[in-house]
């Protein structure tokens, strides 16, 4: 079987060598009366498995170091831990595989140390009456921290805590680099300020200027006095000026009435000319219907006036003999021979009929051929008169468009004579407002006497020069008003964006911390309730059912109720004494489990005395269990009324 | 480069050290590749 010896060497109250054996798997108990050296031996455990190679520690560490006598102050770190007759304590431990070293002075100097130390042990490998999480079990109101309040054991432990550093450390520099941010963003309105009152100041610059030369063009000109006389002349020159402008504003006026007069005109020109072209536009329509009923008749003449002629030439033969037979009847009074066929014979009555239905005939032919006669004379007449009209309306019409084109020719040349007033007029005008301004600033001139201009020149040269300062101050300062970013200068505004470049990748960065530190937090408290859960099952604690840490990392009990036989949910605060050393032992076991897997030490200084026979006994055959089943070195120290030598045990 | 730097936080997440001046020191190089405009 493995072993550890710890050799110890003016350390505590051990003065002069002392080496104790210690067997790897097994539950080493150290029993021995007070003052006997048990702590001595605690302390250079704690120290060698807990040491660093600078000897530093977290805060968290530090205080804890303290609560186990393993420092006192800062001034004397290891006050107490080396025999106060000797200069120099030393603790080795040999192990099976390495043997380390831990030399300190007095002073708590530390002159040899090794690199397997883990700072943590402190809080993860000891439990002592001293240790964190029995004193804060054992807290009360007003103490430092609460009873339940274990997030210390899910961050100081736990990656959390660097996560949590870390985040810290970027927001400090968020911070920096924010004000950084907020200097860029003054001085970009101290320059887009400063930029307007540039602005101003050059355009005061501008006036005063302008103001100064004039009072030096006043004086070098002959002063006051010719200021009155000019002031004279401007008068005689505006009395010109405005005769002139009224000399044209009469034609103008005419012309304007003129042009009033013409539109209306050329108004009702349009008008008639619009009318006369309907009407002219009615006639060709009539023109057309006339000329195809004109068409229409001369076909009838031409064709159909010969075919009634000649329809009318046998009806006059046959009328022709009937007369002839008439006559002949009209002297016989009776029947003779047809003239026509020779063989029968014909009566007077008889023929006489038939002559009067062929005179019928030849009346209603020559009435066809009247009727067509007359009504292409109607349509042919018609047609001349209105041909004639529309040739009468055609000349009006073009009487009309020329009288227009006149009209408007007039109009046009109307039109750009008033222009050309107009802009006469417009150029009078400013030649009156120009004067008119000369003879203003004369005014304000001559309201006093040379000796006056002369201090007015000075006043204003005075505020020029001021004015000059003033300019070369802001530039100046509108200079100064880059920034300096790693060792380079930016103008505000590129500084500004660089600026917040920096902070979102700082932000991204703090994101990215707080991520992992919840992270790690949540792990750390899922695995911390998985592993009390499953000591309470293997210690056999029937009194607990769950020991749990909740989402604000408070540990609340659930505990059996004698009284009810239930499972009552309780703080921490209210557990009696030996309820609380029986959570502190668990909890302990969990942190070491947890994070100090690789240190195959755990410490328990005299933390059995609360417990009642039956349960001493069971922790006793489960951290002998335990320590066989890991390979753990557990070392368990009990306080014994017996008068013994302290001596190392196994369970 | 964020991926450079986050390597880092987490680095030090997993070594369970918080090394100060060399988070510092990164985060310098990182800041000045962004004042160089190489971002």
């Amino acid at each position: 079987m493995e072993s550890g010896i710890l050799h110890l060497e003016n350390i505590g109250g051990l003065k002069g060598d002392n080496s104790f054996k210690f067997k790897k798997g097994s539950l080493n108990i150290v029993e021995a009366p007070n003052s006997s050296g048990k702590t001595s031996i605690v302390k250079a455990l704690a120290s060698i498995l807990s040491a660093t190679d600078n000897g530093n520690f977290k805060p968290l560490i530090e205080e804890e170091a303290k609560n186990l006598g393993l420092r006192s102050n800062k001034r004397n770190p290891q006050q107490g831990f080396v025999n106060v007759h000797s200069e120099v304590g030393r603790v080795k431990l040999d192990l099976d595989e390495k043997s380390l070293d831990f030399v300190v002075k007095q002073n708590g100097e530390i002159l040899q140390s090794h690199e397997y130390g883990n700072q943590d042990f402190l809080l993860a490998g000891i439990l002592s009456n001293d240790s964190r999480i029995l004193k804060q079990l054992n807290s009360v109101e007003g103490d430092e921290i609460e009873p339940g309040d274990f997030y210390w054991a899910v961050t100081e432990l736990s990656s959390a805590k660097i996560y949590d550093d870390e985040r810290n450390f970027l927001l400090e520099k968020k911070e920096e680099y924010s004000d950084e941010f907020d200097l860029a963003e003054q001085k970009i309105y101290f320059l887009e300020d400063s930029e307007n009152d540039l602005k101003k100041l050059k355009e005061e610059r501008k006036l005063l200027e302008k103001e100064t030369k004039k009072f030096e063009k006043i004086i070098s000109e002959g002063g006051i006095a010719r200021l009155v006389e000019k002031k004279g002349d401007l008068y005689t020159k505006l009395n010109t000026i405005e005769k002139q402008k009224s000399s044209i504003l009469a034609p103008k006026e005419n012309n304007e009435s003129q042009i009033k007069e013409i539109e209306n005109q050329i108004n009702k020109l349009k008008n008639d000319y619009t009318t006369s072209k309907s009407k002219i536009k009615d006639i060709d329509g009539e023109i057309m219907k006339l000329q195809d009923q004109k068409n229409d008749l001369e076909d009838q003449k031409n064709n159909q006036i010969p075919k009634l002629q000649e329809a009318l030439i046998p009806i006059d033969g046959e009328m022709n003999i009937y007369v002839t037979a008439l006559s002949s009847l009209k002297e016989q009074n009776n029947e003779v021979n047809c003239p026509l066929c020779k063989t029968g014979t014909i009566s007077f009555p008889i023929v006489q009929q038939r002559y009067d239905e062929l005179k019928n005939d030849k009346k209603n032919i020559t009435n066809q051929i009247k009727e067509i006669n007359m009504s292409y004379h109607e349509v042919k007449n018609r047609l001349s008169n209105l041909q004639q009209k529309k040739q009468t309306l055609d000349e009006e019409l073009n009487e009309i468009s020329t009288f227009l084109q006149q009209k408007e020719n007039h109009l046009k040349n109307l039109r750009s004579l008033i222009k050309q007033q107009l802009t006469e007029i417009d150029r009078y005008d400013k030649k009156i407002e120009n004067t008119l301004k000369s003879l203003e600033e004369i005014n304000v001139q001559v309201s006093g006497d040379d000796e006056k201009l002369m201090e007015e020149l000075d006043e204003k040269q005075l505020q020029l020069r001021d004015n000059q300062l003033k300019i070369n101050e802001i530039s100046k300062e509108r200079e100064k008003a880059s920034i300096d970013i790693g060792g380079e200068s930016f103008k505000p505004k590129e500084a500004k964006k660089k600026f917040e470049k920096i902070i979102d990748f700082i932000e991204k960065a703090i994101e990215f911390t707080k991520k992992r530190s919840d992270d790690q937090k949540q792990k750390a408290k899922v695995n911390f309730n998985q592993n009390i859960e499953s000591l309470i099952k293997k210690l056999g604690f029937k009194e607990f059912r769950s020991i749990k840490l909740n989402d604000n990392y408070q540990l609340y009990v659930e505990r059996l109720d004698e009284s009810s036989g239930e499972y009552v949910l309780q703080q921490v605060k209210t557990l009696s004494t030996s309820e609380k050393s029986a959570i502190s032992l668990i909890l302990q076991i969990a942190l070491k489990q947890m994070y100090i897997p690789d240190l195959d030490f755990l410490i328990l200084d005299d933390v059995l005395a609360n417990f009642d026979e039956d349960k001493k006994f069971k922790v006793l055959d489960y951290l002998s269990d335990k320590a066989k089943e890991e390979g753990w070195f557990i070392i368990l120290t009990t306080l014994t009324d017996a008068e013994q030598p302290l001596e190392v045990k196994t369970w | 480069m964020w991926n450079d730097f986050k390597n880092l936080l987490d680095e030090m997440g997993k070594k369970k050290e918080f090394d100060k001046k060399t988070l510092e020191r990164s985060l310098e190089q990182e800041i000045s590749i962004i004042i160089k405009g190489e971002v």
